[in-house]
């Protein structure tokens, strides 16, 4: 056997997101692509992570929470303040 | 696209520094919510969270003139607050160091080891049977509503230090690098809150899709 260690399934699936951050050792990368290659249970996951986050990236940031308007006009008081203070 | 990035960062940089109010306004709007989410772990209540966002601009506005840019707005803007917030913490007797909190249930794994043959089995660690295909289904392309909902809904569910993760990196669309500068956690720890952030969303999805195709 050269080949090196072959990656199972299990471990693969913890691996995704490193995989996605290009965090791989090289050794890593090539057994994780080798994988993913054979196995369309793994390559699945992939694209389910991928489907994850491209679906996050969807939720606007407003969407889940926004500044009030009473907060933004406090600070844009404490702004013109600072402002004037300073001239 | 770095390049312009930096320029369109220093352009703001110079705004705030010469008193633009709209540059003053699109910071806040863009970073207000994020602080105070942060801020909400180390202090006991919402109003003192409110407090610390209040005293982080207040030091923004402080510090601008002397900001040399040697590292990023945003960091520098996160890193005052986590200063503010720390302090309070602390007074309130309530200083939860993110990175200690970094480990929440890590240890588990993120898919159920029943989903994988054992030890004893033909492939030990391969699937026992392969996951449902749903990542090409034409509601997850068309970034349907019901989808999204499943997302936003079990991302609100996902403990705190993953929530924050999953969203600076993948809805606020921070870097690596960045979320790791702000919240003081090591690029391992950052990814291991994302991963796990993400599973859950997965988990959440393939529930979801298990049951509407099952219908």
């Amino acid at each position: 056997m050269t080949t090196v260690e072959e990656m199972a399934c299990q471990e693969l699936v913890e691996r995704v997101t490193d995989y996605l951050d290009a965090a791989l050792t090289d050794a890593d990368l090539t057994r994780f692509e080798e994988h993913v290659d054979e196995c369309p249970g793994c390559e699945e996951v992939l694209h389910q992570f991928q489907a994850v986050v491209e679906l996050t990236g969807h939720l606007e940031p407003a969407d889940v929470a926004a500044i009030d308007a009473t907060t933004r006009d406090t600070l844009l008081d404490a702004f013109r303040t600072w402002h004037n203070e300073r001239q | 696209m770095e390049q312009e990035l930096a320029s369109s960062e220093d352009e703001l940089v110079i705004r705030l520094k010469a008193g633009d109010e709209l540059a003053f306004r699109s910071l806040i709007e863009e970073y207000n919510a994020p602080l105070r989410r942060v801020a909400r772990r180390y202090v006991a209540t919402d109003a003192a969270a409110d407090e610390v966002v209040q005293d982080t601009w207040v030091g923004v506005l402080r510090g601008i003139d002397r900001f040399e840019q040697r590292s990023s707005l945003k960091t520098w803007i996160y890193r005052i607050l986590l200063n503010i917030a720390r302090t309070r913490g602390v007074r309130d007797k309530r200083s939860i160091p993110f990175a200690s909190l970094a480990a929440d249930d890590k240890d588990g794994p993120t898919f159920e080891p029943e989903r994988f043959q054992h030890a004893n089995d033909p492939h030990p660690g391969h699937w026992a049977a392969f996951p449902t295909r749903w990542h090409d289904q034409p509601e997850i392309r068309a970034v349907g509503h019901e989808t999204i909902a499943v997302v936003r809904a079990a991302l609100e569910m996902l403990p705190p230090n993953q929530q924050e993760v999953v969203r600076l990196r993948d809805i606020e669309g921070w870097t690596s690098a960045e979320v790791c500068n702000a919240l003081e956690l090591t690029e391992t720890n950052q990814r291991v809150l994302l991963h796990r952030g993400r599973a859950k969303l997965r988990a959440a999805l393939e529930t979801y899709f298990s049951e509407a195709m099952s219908a």
